[in-house]
């Protein structure tokens, strides 16, 4: 019997050697993991949902003179920030989520995570470790770069560094507060990201999502039209447009097709779509008439971008070929600012060559005429209207508003109508900077934008 | 004089060693009578070495003397066992038995790890016997542990309607946690069980004990937080010849009350709403988006396509229609429930068996909606040598589910969980189509177009999208004990189980599933993308879960009058859960299992009729793999001195393999210690008015297993179909500071019992505080957490503390004994609880203290809250409701929305009931039994739904009370309900359906079921059988009280309807 008790001791005692971390240390979940490979990092920027997807455009598209909402039908709608979005109410969200405001915070999360994560690791000079680290730079630049043209001022040289700008989140500890920045150090750091960014981003990526050398420099023209740096904005332009540069012709396209333009096509450099608000839903938008007229009926964008639904004259052109608005980055943006800055610079004859290079590829072919303009207002005039009219429902219509009012020649009063209420948003008003979502200020002591 | 009670024998049978033998050739007639009233017992059971006789109807009976046995062992329904040796017997053949008491007699609780006599525990138990359990002709052992269950609540109030699989949540002594795993740990037969209760044969329930406080409860550590319930299943006994019962049952309920909903408006109302608002120009008319019946005649009216005496006739005839009508008369029947069950247990001197096998089968209320069910249980006791003893349980069950039905609130493939209240089902025995996902004119030119037709014809569906669930579930285990010493034991327990569960859904090529994504897919030029023929989905998952334990056993007796015990033990435990791919088979041809397995899904087609571009609907990316790990150590400690005082103590160290944690993080030691102290056996004691006295303390800490928590960043894997690249979602940023939940609970009971024991009953209160809750930080966007559109991306802090006070009473009394005998069982059960610490900041908008299904926490008030706007009546001038804004009435309700603070709300108090309690009551004259059981539930809330305007608009979803809306000057007096608004009103619609008037006391009282049982002769000498009983038992028989005049049941806020009332007949027999 002894010897008995002595075994069951033995037993007892190899169960609770068991107790060993090989046991407890099994992953409970496979599909969850911690992440810590390059492969792990990849991974989360390619995170389509965030990554690419719903942040930054929903308050200026639905903000924007490029279309408006039959009276009955905004009276109907339930949200109240689109609804107060529309008529640019000093109150934007009653309430609600501020959904640019959190998508985009989203972003330089993983962002963060990431670049904080491959600092760990330690093949810090292989070419994956340097592409992701770029592209985690470039998504939290141009997350910065977004909620800088819809939450602070733009960029004025003599007041950035006194303008308020935004919260430049460097961590994703989330104890550590940031304050606002200025506009200055915003742009600066948004600046001097993504040109690191472009350092060790590829020049080629088989996936649009996926950011490349062109996408920064695409992200630093928009920055530096923004701050009217011309030289600046024309040499990243150029560059962006030369690395990409891939027009579609609209001739060898099916412009009737309910939605002509294919997700991922050619002109695309870097792919990123916005969600849609009711206003802006096929259901509630009618383009602005004025600016649909604005299209030649030999331009194949009028059939190409917009067809009557439900009795609204609406869009069907977005670059996602979906109802959502595609607003990333194209060879045509590029193309545009490489225009309008070589306008700008003096160099018309290019900036012609530019402006019909464009034309050329969005007109029916055989009746296509070049045309030729040589005073230089009139062709940055020009320039302007046609980028208005290629970027419509792109993500853009609020920044140009915000810069071109700068430029007394270029400023617009814009009007709502609903019923016999009337609302004007007058050139450099304050609300042209949206509102920090009440739970930021009141959660985060965000200083919020007088309005 | 016959005198039969209770329905089944119950023997324990000693394994101890048998004395010496007497040898003494006589025949003696003894007789069994009751202590209590002096009455002797009719049908008592004698047993003599293995054979079972039973005592005459004066109950009486001739032993044989001459038998190898030194004793016999004499049992009776509701009395104690009793040993009499038999040379004792020839002294004396009057035997007494004790009347058997729930609560303060040798029940042995078994808490899994170890079985005690109760008075021997410090604990808190809840013991439900078969007894009780077999009262009822319910199914599913939840619903036989209803109202008969001290500090078990279930709660239905997220219940909606047409549930099938939905448990009610149960608490045990309320609420132990916020966002962990709410559930009370299952413990069946020794080892926790995490499948449906649904697949346990009730039959096989020998009892069922429920774990209370820390003493009862933390033997199972880590997951002993919200309380345990014991099932114990039947088992067989030595030396007993074979048992036989036969169990059948046929229960019938009423159709589905459909008119209970008040969401419903009538036709006629409905109609005019839907005129006002076509004249408003309320609705988009596109060619496609679907308009109702109703619409499409306005504007062929309109566009004079019709006259308007045509649109007045055809509105007539809308107007007489009532969709509840129909769905009753075409969807639902009465429904019905079938149970089958053969028990036969015995043994001989070396194994005893327990063998059981059952069929179950219901059909719903809904038509085509079928349950059946198969148990087999077998469960073995082998001596295999004095000092070892092996025990063998094997069950199975399969449950199988068809989902075929399609009931009013089903959700379809048209989208239409609720049909307009117009919609008309069948006419001339022609079934009628009703709208579906697109507009009507669009739809009746399909066919011309080369399509499908893409009509929704509801009656056709039935039948053609076949949903069935299959469940299955084996359960293996053995028990090895050795005797190492006469106080030392060994155990080692193995368990297996397996439960493997299989969905399938087949889309028939005539549903219109299959039909619209056939449709939708069909190009301008005619050709088909998407395969013709069904849509097969199917899906299985598998569990399994392995546990083995070690345990060591020391029982001592010191001296007479105290004993000893100290049990130790290891345990392993390892569950494995895998489930997926959901497999989408397209094409399908069930004859002969063909489907297109070669399918393009990125390639992105236009659909029609939106043109949009869209891929082939790829089969679901579902899949998951998931292994929980778990090492225990645990000991238990309990002495008895001197029959006056009980001492416990237990401790446990539990580890888990938890997610991206530290492993020092992974273990928690938890503990408790109780004492009893017995008044009634102390000296000085001598009250004869209450000769049972006990008190009891209790105190320790159980711990609740979360496994979202994380020190580190965690990501999730998801394939991008679109693009085809692996990607990651960041779901946790991780914090490292992160504690386990904790629950301190202290109990104190005292157990009572008086004169002659015709009143006797238990009182415990206790104080239990939950610490270290985990919840998500309410945080400022800008740090980057956001739920927001998929991101969903929360960070877990320990942010809360929850305190619960309460007491539970029960209490048995003996009413009436004699020939008319009634019993009364009432319990009492009070629970309330308060957040007593919060941490993370106050949700930024007011709605989620409205809205979500639980309030957001806040310090100071209850975790069941209900929150509500404050009223101040209607303007009498338009009916829409006043607001206060800054002191002053105001209308305008989203700026009253902004600006409306957490100090501005009311509490309107608990939305679970804090004190409950029922009444069971017993009456049994000669073979008729009648009990019935009462519950009443008090001092909580409901918030009603009342009328939303903007679902009425949207989809036609009205409520009964727009009929009292305001609609004239002078309404304001005798309504509540806000007038008809003129624009978009979903913020008034908010503010109304929020405020305090439709905020409504909860409590009632609820006759909950009705058993009669006759029970025939227990002569075991007419040979077919030994007993006989009959059953009938009514269910769900309504409130008798309600404090709330809407005629809504305060138990389901939120259903549609409420269960129909039941009635079953049954037939128990043993042989």
């Amino acid at each position: 019997m002894k010897t008995f008790i002595n075994r069951v001791a033995i037993i007892i005692i190899l169960l609770s050697s068991a107790c060993n971390e090989a046991f407890l240390d099994l992953n409970r979940n496979k599909k969850m993991v911690v992440p810590n490979s390059i492969e792990d990092y990849q991974a989360l920027l390619d995170y389509a949902t965030i990554m690419n997807t719903g942040a930054g455009y929903t308050l200026a598209e639905t903000s924007t003179d490029d279309y408006y909402v039959p009276s009955d039908m905004w009276e109907q709608m339930s949200s109240a920030s689109a609804k107060n979005a529309y008529i640019w109410n000093a109150d934007i969200y009653e309430g609600e989520q501020g959904y640019d405001w959190n998508r985009a915070y989203s972003r330089v999360m993983y962002a963060n995570t990431v670049i904080e994560g491959l600092e760990k690791l330690q093949d810090k000079e292989s070419q994956s470790w340097r592409n992701v680290k770029g592209a985690a730079l470039f998504y939290r630049s141009y997350a910065f770069y977004l909620l800088s043209t819809l939450f602070s001022e733009t960029y004025k040289t003599e007041t950035a560094s006194m303008d308020l700008g935004i919260p430049l989140r460097l961590s994703s500890d989330i104890s550590i507060k940031y304050e606002r920045a200025t506009v200055e150090e915003s742009y600066n750091r948004i600046i001097d990201d993504l040109k690191r960014a472009a350092l060790i981003l590829p020049l080629k990526s088989d996936l649009k999502i996926r950011p490349t050398k062109a996408a920064a420099h695409g992200i630093l023209a928009r920055c530096y039209l923004q701050m009217n740096d011309y030289e600046n904005a024309f040499l990243y332009a150029d560059s962006s447009f030369k690395a990409s540069g891939d027009l579609m012709d609209y001739n060898e396209i099916d412009v009737t097709a309910p939605y002509p333009f294919p997700r991922y096509n050619k002109e695309v450099i870097f792919s990123d779509v916005s969600a849609i608000t009711t206003p802006i839903s096929r259901t509630h938008l009618n383009v602005d008439s004025g600016l649909y007229n604005a299209y030649d009926d030999l331009d194949l964008r009028k059939t190409g971008f917009f067809y009557v639904y439900a009795e609204n004259l609406t869009f069907k052109g977005s670059y996602d070929g979906s109802n959502n608005f595609f607003v990333g980055l194209t060879a045509g943006e590029m193309l545009l600012i490489r225009a309008e800055t070589r306008a700008r610079l003096g160099d018309n004859d290019n900036a012609l060559v530019d402006l019909n290079l464009l034309r050329k590829n969005r007109y029916i072919a055989n009746e296509y005429e070049a045309i030729v303009i040589n005073n230089q207002e009139e062709l940055i005039e020009r320039i302007l209207l046609e980028k208005r009219k290629e970027l419509i429902f792109r993500g853009v219509r609020w920044t140009e508003l915000k810069r071109l009012n700068k430029d007394v020649k270029t400023t617009k009063i814009l009007i709502r109508q609903i019923k016999d209420r009337t609302y004007e948003l007058h050139p450099n008003d304050k609300r042209y900077v949206f509102p920090i979502p009440d739970d930021a200020v009141s959660l985060g002591g965000i200083e919020q934008n007088e309005r | 004089m016959r005198k039969t009670i209770f329905l089944f024998l119950i023997a324990i049978v000693p394994i101890n060693s048998i004395g010496q033998e007497l040898e003494q050739p006589l025949t003696k007639e003894i007789v069994v009578i009751s202590v209590n009233t002096g009455e002797p017992l009719v049908g008592a059971s004698i047993r003599i070495d293995s054979d079972t006789y039973f005592t005459d109807e004066n109950g009486k009976l001739k032993v044989s003397v001459e038998t190898d046995a030194s004793f016999i062992d004499v049992s009776f329904v509701g009395f104690h066992n009793k040993r009499i040796y038999i040379k004792d017997l020839l002294d004396n053949p009057k035997i007494e038995l004790n009347e058997y008491d729930t609560f303060l007699d040798d029940v042995i609780i078994s808490t899994g790890y170890y079985s005690l006599p109760k008075e021997r525990s410090t604990g808190s138990f809840t013991v439900v016997d078969k007894s009780v359990l077999n009262r009822s002709l319910d199914s599913d052992i939840l619903s036989k542990l209803e109202g008969v269950t001290s500090s078990l609540h279930l709660d239905r109030r997220f219940e909606r309607t047409e549930w099938r699989t939905g448990e009610p949540d149960l608490r045990v002594r309320g609420l132990s946690t916020i966002n962990s795993q709410t559930k009370p740990l299952i413990v069946l037969n020794n080892f926790p069980y995490d499948g449906d209760l649904d697949q346990i044969n009730p039959e096989d329930i020998e009892n069922v004990i429920i774990s209370k406080d820390a003493a009862a409860a933390s033997i199972w550590g880590a997951r002993a937080s919200n309380g345990v319930i014991v099932i114990t299943t039947k088992k067989g006994q030595f030396k007993q010849k074979p048992n036989i019962s036969l169990n059948t049952s046929l229960t019938l309920g009423e159709k589905s009350n459909l008119f209970y909903d008040p969401n419903y408006l009538n036709s006629f109302e409905t109609i005019e709403v839907e005129k006002t608002l076509f004249n408003r120009g309320y609705y988009i008319e596109s060619d496609y988006a679907p308009l109702s019946p109703v619409i499409e005649l306005l504007i062929a009216e309109r566009e004079n396509e019709i006259s308007i005496s045509d649109l007045k006739t055809e509105l007539g005839i809308l107007e007489r229609q009532d969709v509840r009508r129909e769905a009753l008369k075409y969807m639902y029947r009465n429904s019905s429930v079938q149970q089958y069950s053969l028990g036969i247990n015995g043994g001989s001197y070396f194994v005893n068996y327990y063998f059981s096998a059952s069929y179950d089968k219901a059909l719903e209320s809904t038509i085509n909606n079928n349950n059946n069910r198969i148990t087999l249980n077998t469960d073995n006791t082998f001596k295999l040598s004095s000092k070892i003893g092996l025990n063998t349980n094997i069950s199975f069950s399969q449950q199988v589910r068809e989902n075929n039905g399609l009931g009013l609130y089903t959700s379809n493939a048209a989208n239409r969980t609720f049909y307009y209240p117009y919609a008309q089902f069948k006419q001339n025995d022609i079934n009628l189509p009703i709208l579906g996902l697109y507009r009507s004119k669009y739809v009746d030119e399909a066919e011309n177009n080369g399509l499908l037709n893409w009509q929704f014809v509801p009656l056709d569906e039935v039948g053609l999208n076949d949903k069935t669930n299959r469940q299955r579930y084996l359960n293996l285990s053995s028990q090895l004990f050795i005797e190492l010493l006469p106080e030392l034991k060994f155990s080692a327990l193995y368990n297996y189980q397996l439960s493997g569960n299989r969905d399938d859904e087949l889309n028939h090529d005539q549903s219109y599933y299959t039909r619209n994504l056939v449709n939708r897919f069909t190009q301008n030029d005619g050709t088909r993308v998407f395969p013709e023929g069904h849509v097969y989905f199917f899906q299985s998952n598998e569990k399994k879960e392995q546990t083995g334990r070690t345990q060591l056993n020391y029982d001592k007796l010191l001296g007479s009058k105290s004993v000893i015990n100290i049990l130790a033990g290891a345990e392993i435990r390892e569950v494995k859960f895998n489930s997926g791919p959901k497999m989408q088979l397209l094409g399908y041809n069930p004859e002969m299992i063909l489907f297109n397995n070669a399918l393009d899904y990125s390639t992105r087609h236009s659909t029609k009729p939106y043109g949009t571009l869209s891929a082939l609907p790829p089969p679901p990316n579902v899949m998951e793999d998931l292994t929980d790990r778990f090492i225990s150590y645990y000991s238990n400690a309990s002495f008895s001195f001197d029959r006056r005082f009980v001492f416990t103590g237990s401790a446990r160290w539990d580890a888990s393999n938890l997610f991206g944690v530290n492993i020092n993080q992974k273990g928690v030691p938890l503990w408790s210690l109780g004492a009893r102290w017995h008044l009634t056996n102390e000296k000085f004691y001598t009250s004869s008015f209450l000769p049972q006295l006990a008190l009891r303390l209790t105190h320790g800490i159980n711990g609740n297993i979360n496994n979202s928590i994380t020190a580190f960043p965690a990501i999730r894997y998801l394939f991008n179909s679109q693009l085809q690249v692996n990607t990651a979602a960041l779901i946790n940023p991780g914090n490292p500071n992160l504690k386990w939940e904790k629950t301190i609970m202290t109990n104190m009971g005292i157990d009572f019992g008086f004169k002659n024991n015709r009143v006797n009953g238990s009182m415990d209160f206790y104080i239990k505080k939950n610490k270290d809750l985990l919840g998500d930080d309410i945080l400022d966007p800008t740090v980057g957490i956001s739920t927001l559109g998929g991101a969903n991306l929360t960070y877990l802090i320990n942010y809360a503390d929850l305190i619960t006070k309460g007491f539970d009473l029960d209490l048995n009394s003996r009413n009436l004994i004699g020939k008319l005998r009634w019993n009364t069982n009432l319990i009492v059960n009070y629970s309330a609880n308060k957040i007593i610490r919060y941490n993370s900041k106050d949700s930024p908008s007011i709605f989620p203290y409205f809205q979500s299904n639980i309030a957001p926490p806040k310090e100071g008030v209850s975790r069941d809250i209900i929150y509500s706007i404050p009223w101040h009546g209607l303007d009498p001038k338009d009916g829409f409701q006043f607001v206060e804004i800054d002191g002053e009435l105001s209308k305008d309700y989203p700026a009253y929305i902004s600006s409306l603070k957490y100090d501005e709300i009311l509490k309107s108090g608990s939305a679970v009931p804090p004190l409950t309690g029922s009444l069971n009551n017993l009456f049994s004259y000669k073979n008729f039994d009648l009990s019935f059981n009462i519950i009443w539930k008090t001092g909580y809330f409901f918030r009603r739904s009342s009328i939303v305007y903007q679902t009425l608009f949207s989809s036609l979803i009205g409520h009964r009370d727009f009929l009292d809306r305001w609609q004239k000057e002078g309404d304001e007096l005798i309504t509540d309900v806000p007038a008809f608004p003129n624009g978009n009103s979903t913020s008034q619609d908010n503010v109304y359906r929020y405020s305090e008037v439709l905020v409504e006391k909860g409590d009632h009282v609820r006759l909950h079921n009705i058993q009669l049982g006759y029970r025939f002769g227990s002569n075991s000498n007419n040979g077919l059988y030994r007993n006989l009983l009959i059953q009938l038992y009514a269910k769900n028989l309504g409130l008798l009280w309600s404090a709330n005049k809407e005629g809504l049941d305060p138990d389901y806020p939120i259903a549609n309807y409420t269960p129909a009332k039941t009635i079953g007949v049954g037939l128990k027999m043993n042989f």
